[in-house]
């Protein structure tokens, strides 16, 4: 289970350097083909729903119900609170972003985002690039919180 | 301008993510009001509650999307208002999914 974990830790600092680039595809995209921008936001909405596919089965272990499980060592510790917090908040949040990827997918196929028109859907398209980042980050922060307080095993 | 049925899909998708997103929020926030109904949306054990909210979240984000995305005016909304909306829906999903919140209000 361990290999999971760091194959899903792995794939999230994946992610996250992925939309930074995507942010910066989609902040200046004139000159360029597009096509670029788009292979990429189709990769990162495949990379993170595998990624979320990864967790949820690394989250299977972290919950059993056994004294040596992650959760059980975390809530009987000293930070009862990275479960009860951190881990509630994440789990959950992880999932939200399938649903942003696919939309920003929607916009860059849709929208000539080079176009001077489309200066508003270029924006939105940054907009949710840089916010799945945001999510990313701080998943990937509490993700390190959680395992340096107990590993899942 | 992107052509209507293109504008269309995006609203649309728009849409769809604001549902799901929401969906999780609320979902999670009905959990833990309700011991019974958090059993209710354990659709599989390994997972607990979490197999039951994200299942029927995408699937109520999907069916939005699907019955939105072929309907003409729709393309017609502002995409600036819907971008808000998104952001705004994963504002107050995220306040539902915080623990203290939560049992401060329940």
């Amino acid at each position: 289970m361990i290999a999971w974990a760091v194959i899903h830790g792995f794939l999230g600092t994946l992610f996250a350097m992925g939309l930074a680039i995507a942010i910066w595809q989609a902040q200046f995209p004139a000159h360029r083909s597009l096509r670029p921008l788009q292979v990429n936001a189709i990769l990162l909405t495949v990379l993170v729903t595998v990624k979320d596919f990864l967790g949820d089965i690394v989250y299977v272990t972290y919950r059993k119900d056994i004294p040596s499980s992650a959760r059980s060592l975390i809530l009987a510790g000293s930070r009862p609170w990275v479960h009860e917090i951190v881990m509630e908040y994440k789990e959950h949040m992880a999932h939200f972003l399938p649903a942003i990827l696919l939309v920003a997918v929607a916009v860059v196929f849709v929208y000539d985002i080079r176009a001077p028109e489309n200066r508003t859907a270029r924006r939105v398209a940054v907009s949710l690039f840089a916010v799945s980042l945001v999510l990313a980050l701080a998943a990937l922060f509490m993700g390190a919180l959680l395992t340096s307080t107990a590993p899942v095993k | 301008m992107g052509t209507e049925k293109g504008r269309s899909t995006v609203i649309a998708a728009l849409i769809g993510a604001s549902v799901t997103i929401l969906a999780i929020g609320a979902l999670n926030f009905a959990g833990e009001a309700s011991e019974g109904f958090k059993d209710f949306m354990t659709f599989w054990n390994g997972m607990g509650s979490l197999s039951g909210k994200v299942t029927l979240a995408y699937a109520l984000g999907l069916l939005v999307f699907f019955a939105l995305f072929r309907i003409k005016s729709v393309g017609r909304q502002s995409l600036v208002a819907w971008t808000v909306v998104l952001y705004s829906s994963i504002a107050v999903s995220s306040l539902l999914l915080y623990t203290p919140f939560v049992h401060w209000l329940v």
